[in-house]
Protein backbone atom coordinates (compact mmCIF):
# COMPACT_ATOMS: atom_id res chain seq x y z
CA UNK A 1 0.00 0.00 0.00
CA UNK A 2 2.92 2.42 0.61
CA UNK A 3 4.26 1.24 -2.59
CA UNK A 4 1.08 2.34 -4.61
CA UNK A 5 0.52 5.47 -2.73
CA UNK A 6 3.85 6.91 -4.25
CA UNK A 7 3.35 5.35 -7.66
CA UNK A 8 -0.27 5.15 -8.29
CA UNK A 9 -0.41 2.05 -9.66
CA UNK A 10 -3.49 0.43 -9.62
CA UNK A 11 -3.06 -3.05 -9.39
CA UNK A 12 -1.99 -5.27 -6.31
CA UNK A 13 -0.39 -9.08 -7.35
CA UNK A 14 -1.49 -11.85 -5.06
CA UNK A 15 -0.66 -15.72 -5.27
CA UNK A 16 -3.78 -17.77 -5.90
CA UNK A 17 -2.35 -19.85 -3.26
CA UNK A 18 -2.85 -17.27 -0.43
CA UNK A 19 -5.12 -18.39 1.95
CA UNK A 20 -8.69 -17.42 0.73
CA UNK A 21 -9.38 -15.45 4.29
CA UNK A 22 -6.37 -13.55 4.11
CA UNK A 23 -7.48 -12.28 0.25
CA UNK A 24 -10.55 -11.49 1.46
CA UNK A 25 -8.97 -9.09 3.97
CA UNK A 26 -6.96 -7.32 1.53
CA UNK A 27 -10.36 -6.57 -0.40
CA UNK A 28 -12.03 -5.43 2.98
CA UNK A 29 -8.63 -3.21 3.85
CA UNK A 30 -7.88 -1.86 0.56
CA UNK A 31 -10.95 -2.88 -2.30
CA UNK A 32 -12.37 0.77 -1.58
CA UNK A 33 -9.10 2.77 -2.52
CA UNK A 34 -10.28 1.13 -6.84
CA UNK A 35 -7.17 -1.21 -6.80
CA UNK A 36 -7.16 -4.27 -8.97
CA UNK A 37 -6.10 -7.69 -7.20
CA UNK A 38 -4.78 -9.77 -9.80
CA UNK A 39 -4.08 -13.36 -8.85
CA UNK A 40 -0.95 -15.20 -10.02
CA UNK A 41 -1.68 -18.71 -10.92
CA UNK A 42 0.27 -21.19 -8.94
CA UNK A 43 1.98 -24.35 -10.03
CA UNK A 44 -0.65 -26.83 -10.42
CA UNK A 45 2.03 -29.68 -9.58
CA UNK A 46 3.96 -28.24 -6.10
CA UNK A 47 0.91 -25.45 -5.33
CA UNK A 48 3.89 -22.83 -5.52
CA UNK A 49 3.95 -19.01 -7.14
CA UNK A 50 6.67 -19.62 -9.75
CA UNK A 51 9.05 -16.82 -10.56
CA UNK A 52 8.09 -17.21 -14.32
CA UNK A 53 4.40 -16.53 -12.53
CA UNK A 54 5.58 -13.82 -10.97
CA UNK A 55 7.58 -12.17 -13.35
CA UNK A 56 4.76 -12.84 -16.02
CA UNK A 57 2.48 -10.65 -13.43
CA UNK A 58 5.02 -7.64 -13.53
CA UNK A 59 5.22 -7.36 -16.87
CA UNK A 60 2.40 -5.40 -16.66
CA UNK A 61 2.86 -2.04 -14.52
CA UNK A 62 2.37 -2.65 -10.65
CA UNK A 63 3.61 -0.84 -7.60
CA UNK A 64 7.84 -0.77 -8.04
CA UNK A 65 9.96 -1.47 -4.91
CA UNK A 66 11.14 1.30 -2.72
CA UNK B 1 6.81 -19.72 13.24
CA UNK B 2 7.89 -20.94 9.77
CA UNK B 3 11.06 -17.87 9.82
CA UNK B 4 12.59 -19.94 12.21
CA UNK B 5 13.95 -22.69 9.75
CA UNK B 6 13.35 -20.21 6.64
CA UNK B 7 16.34 -17.89 5.61
CA UNK B 8 15.70 -14.60 6.79
CA UNK B 9 13.36 -12.43 4.37
CA UNK B 10 15.52 -9.59 4.78
CA UNK B 11 17.86 -12.11 2.68
CA UNK B 12 15.70 -12.69 -0.08
CA UNK B 13 16.60 -12.20 -3.30
CA UNK B 14 19.30 -9.44 -4.49
CA UNK B 15 17.63 -6.78 -2.12
CA UNK B 16 15.65 -8.30 0.29
CA UNK B 17 11.85 -8.19 1.09
CA UNK B 18 10.84 -4.58 1.49
CA UNK B 19 7.79 -5.68 3.70
CA UNK B 20 7.16 -8.66 5.87
CA UNK B 21 4.43 -9.30 8.00
CA UNK B 22 2.84 -12.37 9.54
CA UNK B 23 0.58 -14.08 12.13
CA UNK B 24 1.26 -14.23 15.73
CA UNK B 25 -1.03 -15.80 17.04
CA UNK B 26 0.97 -19.77 17.61
CA UNK B 27 3.64 -17.52 19.57
CA UNK B 28 1.68 -18.14 22.63
CA UNK B 29 -1.30 -16.38 22.46
CA UNK B 30 -4.37 -18.36 22.81
CA UNK B 31 -7.60 -18.60 20.66
CA UNK B 32 -10.82 -16.97 22.55
CA UNK B 33 -14.04 -17.18 20.09
CA UNK B 34 -11.62 -16.61 17.41
CA UNK B 35 -9.43 -13.77 19.03
CA UNK B 36 -7.79 -12.11 19.80
CA UNK B 37 -5.00 -12.31 17.31
CA UNK B 38 -1.33 -10.66 16.60
CA UNK B 39 -0.01 -10.22 13.61
CA UNK B 40 3.63 -8.70 13.46
CA UNK B 41 4.94 -5.96 10.99
CA UNK B 42 8.56 -4.99 9.68
CA UNK B 43 9.58 -2.91 6.75
CA UNK B 44 13.03 -1.97 6.08
CA UNK B 45 12.00 1.45 4.03
CA UNK B 46 10.38 4.55 4.91
CA UNK B 47 7.47 4.69 7.14
CA UNK B 48 3.72 3.22 7.31
CA UNK B 49 0.41 4.67 7.60
CA UNK B 50 -0.68 5.01 11.20
CA UNK B 51 -4.45 4.19 10.53
CA UNK B 52 -5.86 1.75 7.82
CA UNK B 53 -9.92 2.97 7.55
CA UNK B 54 -11.93 -0.30 5.80
CA UNK B 55 -15.89 -0.40 4.83
CA UNK B 56 -17.65 -3.72 4.41
CA UNK B 57 -21.68 -4.21 3.36
CA UNK B 58 -23.55 -6.70 5.47
CA UNK B 59 -26.13 -7.65 2.98
CA UNK B 60 -28.16 -9.98 5.41
CA UNK B 61 -28.43 -7.34 8.63
CA UNK B 62 -28.08 -4.11 6.89
CA UNK B 63 -29.70 -4.08 3.49
CA UNK B 64 -26.58 -3.69 2.13
CA UNK B 65 -25.74 -0.77 4.19
CA UNK B 66 -22.18 -0.06 4.74
CA UNK B 67 -20.34 -0.55 8.20
CA UNK B 68 -17.07 1.40 8.82
CA UNK B 69 -13.66 0.74 11.08
CA UNK B 70 -10.41 1.49 11.57
CA UNK B 71 -8.67 -2.14 10.43
CA UNK B 72 -5.23 -0.17 11.04
CA UNK B 73 -4.35 2.00 14.26
CA UNK B 74 -0.79 2.11 15.44
CA UNK B 75 -2.21 3.72 18.46
CA UNK B 76 -5.17 4.76 20.21
CA UNK B 77 -6.63 8.03 18.83
CA UNK B 78 -9.80 8.39 19.51
CA UNK B 79 -9.19 9.55 23.74
CA UNK B 80 -11.14 12.35 23.95
CA UNK B 81 -14.00 10.87 22.03
CA UNK B 82 -17.37 12.28 23.58
CA UNK B 83 -14.29 13.37 26.91
CA UNK B 84 -14.28 9.85 28.30
CA UNK B 85 -12.90 9.36 31.25
CA UNK B 86 -11.45 6.21 30.37
CA UNK B 87 -10.00 4.28 27.54
CA UNK B 88 -11.44 0.79 27.10
CA UNK B 89 -10.22 -0.75 24.11
CA UNK B 90 -8.49 -4.38 23.11
CA UNK B 91 -5.59 -4.80 25.46
CA UNK B 92 -2.77 -5.06 22.58
CA UNK B 93 -0.59 -4.96 25.32
CA UNK B 94 -1.83 -8.53 26.33
CA UNK B 95 -0.74 -10.22 23.22
CA UNK B 96 2.65 -8.27 22.84
CA UNK B 97 3.19 -9.84 26.32
CA UNK B 98 2.23 -13.34 26.02
CA UNK B 99 3.88 -13.46 23.03
CA UNK B 100 7.21 -11.61 24.46
CA UNK B 101 7.30 -14.21 27.58
CA UNK B 102 6.55 -17.06 24.65
CA UNK B 103 9.32 -16.45 22.85
CA UNK B 104 11.79 -15.79 25.49
CA UNK B 105 11.04 -19.20 27.28
CA UNK B 106 11.28 -21.22 23.77
CA UNK B 107 14.25 -18.97 22.35
CA UNK B 108 15.84 -19.28 19.21
CA UNK B 109 16.55 -23.05 19.09
CA UNK B 110 13.07 -23.86 20.71
CA UNK B 111 11.52 -21.87 17.61
CA UNK B 112 13.18 -23.67 15.43
CA UNK B 113 12.78 -27.30 17.22
CA UNK B 114 8.37 -26.40 16.96
CA UNK B 115 8.77 -25.44 13.32
CA UNK B 116 11.11 -28.45 12.55
CA UNK B 117 7.85 -30.41 14.58
CA UNK B 118 5.30 -29.11 12.44
CA UNK B 119 6.56 -30.44 9.10
CA UNK B 120 7.45 -33.59 10.99
CA UNK B 121 3.88 -34.14 12.28
CA UNK B 122 2.15 -32.91 8.44
CA UNK B 123 4.49 -34.96 6.92
CA UNK B 124 3.61 -38.21 9.46
CA UNK B 125 0.05 -36.96 8.68
CA UNK B 126 -0.28 -36.80 4.98
CA UNK B 127 1.28 -40.48 4.74
CA UNK B 128 -1.18 -41.71 7.17
CA UNK B 129 -4.25 -39.97 5.19
CA UNK B 130 -2.27 -41.20 1.67
CA UNK B 131 -3.13 -44.72 2.94
CA UNK B 132 -6.54 -44.05 2.90
CA UNK B 133 -8.22 -45.92 -0.17
CA UNK B 134 -9.82 -42.79 -2.13
CA UNK B 135 -7.77 -40.53 -0.51
CA UNK B 136 -4.42 -38.95 -2.59
CA UNK B 137 -2.24 -35.83 -2.13
CA UNK B 138 -2.92 -32.90 -4.31
CA UNK B 139 0.55 -31.45 -4.54
CA UNK B 140 4.39 -32.51 -4.28
CA UNK B 141 5.82 -29.03 -3.15
CA UNK B 142 7.38 -28.25 0.27
CA UNK B 143 4.27 -28.00 3.15
CA UNK B 144 4.94 -26.54 6.24
CA UNK B 145 1.73 -27.52 8.68
CA UNK B 146 -0.72 -27.29 5.66
CA UNK B 147 -1.37 -30.17 3.28
CA UNK B 148 -4.47 -30.44 0.81
CA UNK B 149 -5.84 -33.75 0.13
CA UNK B 150 -8.05 -34.72 -2.76
CA UNK B 151 -11.57 -36.87 -2.31
CA UNK B 152 -12.43 -39.36 -4.43
CA UNK B 153 -14.76 -39.57 -6.41
CA UNK B 154 -14.57 -35.45 -7.14
CA UNK B 155 -18.40 -35.26 -6.90
CA UNK B 156 -18.98 -36.21 -3.01
CA UNK B 157 -18.63 -34.30 -0.28
CA UNK B 158 -18.47 -33.62 3.45
CA UNK B 159 -18.56 -30.98 5.74
CA UNK B 160 -15.57 -30.83 8.41
CA UNK B 161 -16.62 -32.09 11.56
CA UNK B 162 -15.02 -32.50 15.04
CA UNK B 163 -13.42 -35.61 15.88
CA UNK B 164 -15.06 -38.07 18.42
CA UNK B 165 -12.63 -36.76 21.19
CA UNK B 166 -13.46 -33.06 20.47
CA UNK B 167 -10.08 -32.11 19.44
CA UNK B 168 -9.49 -31.99 16.06
CA UNK B 169 -11.35 -31.06 13.20
CA UNK B 170 -11.65 -33.20 9.58
CA UNK B 171 -10.08 -30.74 7.33
CA UNK B 172 -11.62 -27.43 5.87
CA UNK B 173 -13.41 -27.78 2.67
CA UNK B 174 -11.89 -25.42 0.20
CA UNK B 175 -13.60 -26.50 -2.96
CA UNK B 176 -15.49 -23.10 -3.23
CA UNK B 177 -12.13 -21.53 -3.45
CA UNK B 178 -10.53 -23.60 -5.71
CA UNK B 179 -13.19 -25.54 -7.68
CA UNK B 180 -11.07 -26.78 -10.35
CA UNK B 181 -9.55 -29.40 -7.44
CA UNK B 182 -12.51 -31.27 -7.62
CA UNK B 183 -13.20 -32.68 -4.11
CA UNK B 184 -10.23 -30.77 -1.67
CA UNK B 185 -9.83 -31.20 2.02
CA UNK B 186 -7.29 -28.70 3.71
CA UNK B 187 -5.53 -30.68 7.01
CA UNK B 188 -3.37 -29.59 9.08
CA UNK B 189 -0.59 -30.80 11.75
CA UNK B 190 1.21 -28.51 14.46
CA UNK B 191 3.18 -29.02 17.41
CA UNK B 192 0.15 -29.14 19.61
CA UNK B 193 -1.42 -32.26 19.18
CA UNK B 194 1.71 -35.00 19.79
CA UNK B 195 0.96 -38.15 18.11
CA UNK B 196 -0.13 -40.05 21.15
CA UNK B 197 -3.11 -37.41 21.96
CA UNK B 198 -4.06 -37.19 18.65
CA UNK B 199 -2.31 -40.33 16.26
CA UNK B 200 -3.03 -39.56 12.43
CA UNK B 201 -4.78 -43.05 12.25
CA UNK B 202 -7.23 -42.93 9.32
CA UNK B 203 -10.01 -45.91 10.02
CA UNK B 204 -12.96 -46.06 7.46
CA UNK B 205 -12.02 -47.83 4.22
CA UNK B 206 -14.04 -47.71 0.83
CA UNK B 207 -17.31 -45.72 0.59
CA UNK B 208 -16.47 -44.02 4.19
CA UNK B 209 -13.39 -42.78 2.24
CA UNK B 210 -15.31 -41.23 -0.20
CA UNK B 211 -17.41 -39.21 2.56
CA UNK B 212 -14.34 -38.23 4.27
CA UNK B 213 -15.17 -40.50 7.37
CA UNK B 214 -11.56 -41.67 7.36
CA UNK B 215 -10.15 -38.46 8.28
CA UNK B 216 -11.15 -38.09 11.94
CA UNK B 217 -8.02 -37.35 13.45
CA UNK B 218 -6.45 -34.66 11.21
CA UNK B 219 -5.85 -31.34 13.48
CA UNK B 220 -6.34 -27.43 12.27
CA UNK B 221 -4.26 -24.79 13.04
CA UNK B 222 -6.86 -23.47 15.22
CA UNK B 223 -7.58 -26.71 17.86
Amino acid sequence: MRAHRKSKSQRILVPRGVNPDYRDVLQAVAGGQNLAFELLPYDPRAAVTTTASLETGIAGRTSPRS
Amino acid sequence: MSLAVLKPPGEWGAKGADIVCGEGQPLGVALSSGRPLLRFHDHAHGTTCGRCPAASWDARRLDGKPGFTLTLQAREQHIRRSKATSNICTNQGLLVTAATIYMSLVGPQGLAKVASTCIQRTAELVAALAGVPGVRVAFNGPRFHEAVLLLEPAGSRSAPRRSRRGASWGGVDISRDYPSLGNPLLVCATETRTPGTSPPMPRARGRDAERGRGLRNTTCANS
